[in-house]
């Protein structure tokens, strides 16, 4: 970002509007769609943006400001409990083994697209977007360990996914 | 913290530096020490994760999408416009359909008079706040927000029966019913963070109107509502919250 003003708006739009459009492709699944809720999650940080005042704090104040419009714009159907770690089914992913060929892109980006969610919300913002699960968590406005829950489970559906689909 | 436990953690976690001050990331890591196998399977993990990032293809972002974001303009759906060839030779049956539709008009407009009750208006709502819909105004301020409705020729002099404290306002916009334009309120409960929705109607564009000044509460759909008339307007407050969250608010 810009080192004399950081939160000039033309800079914070530069730096982050290609990543917040992809986490807007991965929740409303059409561009159109997704180019309005990052203009929409734009304007309201031109008019709210000034009253942020931990600057390291912008990535995720407009990932949960796209993601409050969506919510906003689309009513779930269904709800989606917090699950404790307690509460989870212990399916423990086999993490020794890695695929053999080489992971298809597309295919991954396929099997992510088909994933409750649930469990592609944070899926998306931690493999696409490179978040940590605190700063998934904050977005989501979910409890740490209901994310941790549902990376660890959404990993293990996309490596059967993936297996499936070799 | 038991192996399972543990081992979910930790497959949620790129590196200790991430759960540093979290307490079970911090045990998690430390059991890791002590168990081989654990260490592998984060150690696996974090290989595959690298895979799966690195095979990611990047997202072609639209080309106009910055210069929308820097008009600083509300989002507008583009609308695909078609071009009907109209040949001369399809006129008598263009005729036809015209006046087909023009009896159709009338009939939805008879219809539509019919169909202007309070009970359907009440569906409407609940059936609108559960589909795609985005504000055309966002503000936390109730002047702005009448000032937008009013300029929309939607109805804007309502009167709040319910408490706003603990609430804070985030918008509205308009929406259409058989043909008259109702108001849309949008509002938060802080401490519940659900959403609950206003609808306003005229009086006069309606019938079978509400109880007068007090709520009727009733649910419909998921949805806890509470309808009501006063002197001007008629009145669906309605969200997908709980009944006796509903009725705290009055």
């Amino acid at each position: 970002m810009n080192e004399n003003n950081p939160l000039e708006f033309e800079t914070v739009v530069e730096t982050f509007y290609s990543s917040l459009f992809r986490f807007g492709i991965s929740l409303a699944g059409n561009e159109a769609d997704a180019s309005d809720l990052t203009q929409q999650t734009f304007l309201i940080w031109a008019n709210k943006g000034e009253q942020l005042r931990d600057q390291s704090k912008v990535k995720t104040w407009l990932f949960t400001t796209l993601y409050r419009e969506f919510l906003r714009s689309r009513r779930r159907e269904k709800n989606h409990p917090s699950q404790s770690l307690d509460e989870m089914e212990l399916e423990i992913p086999d993490g020794g083994a890695l695929p053999s060929h080489e992971l298809d892109g597309q295919k991954v980006l396929e099997i992510l697209k088909g994933l409750d969610e649930t469990y592609r919300e944070p899926l998306t913002l931690f493999y696409l977007e490179d978040l940590s699960y605190k700063e998934i968590a904050e977005i989501l406005e979910v409890p740490i360990g209901t994310v941790m829950s549902r990376l660890s489970r959404g990993k293990g559906m996309l490596r059967q996914g993936l297996e499936a689909a070799s | 913290m038991n192996r399972d436990e543990a081992l979910k953690i930790l497959l949620s976690v790129r590196s200790r530096e991430e759960g540093a001050g979290d307490s079970l990331v911090e045990e998690a890591f430390l059991q890791m020490e002590s168990d081989p196998e654990l260490k592998q399977a984060w150690e696996a993990q974090q290989k595959w994760d690298r895979a799966i990032k690195q095979s990611i293809p990047a997202t072609p972002i639209p080309q106009d999408l910055k210069q929308r974001i820097l008009s600083r303009k509300e989002p507008k759906k583009s609308r695909i416009s078609k071009i009907i060839p109209f040949p001369p030779s399809l006129w008598l049956p263009w005729a036809a359909a015209a006046l087909l539709v023009f009896g159709l008009g009338i009939w939805k407009i008879e219809r539509q008079e019919e169909e202007r009750n309070f009970a359907l208006f009440e569906v409407h709502a609940v059936d609108y706040t559960r589909g795609f819909f985005m504000l055309s105004k966002h503000s936390e301020k109730m002047d702005e927000i009448r000032g937008w409705l009013s300029a929309h020729h939607s109805p804007y002099t309502f009167q709040i029966l319910f408490h706003t404290a603990g609430m804070e306002q985030l918008g509205c916009r308009q929406v259409e019913f058989c043909g008259i334009r109702s108001s849309m309120v949008c509002f938060e409960i802080e401490g519940l963070k659900k959403e609950v929705h206003l609808f306003i109607v005229d009086k006069d564009d309606i019938k079978n109107l509400p109880p007068y000044g007090v709520p009727a509460f009733s649910e419909k759909h998921g949805n806890a509502l509470a309808c009501w008339t006063d002197d001007r307007h008629g009145y669906v407050l309605t969200g997908n919250i709980p009944m006796e969250e509903l009725k705290k608010l009055f």
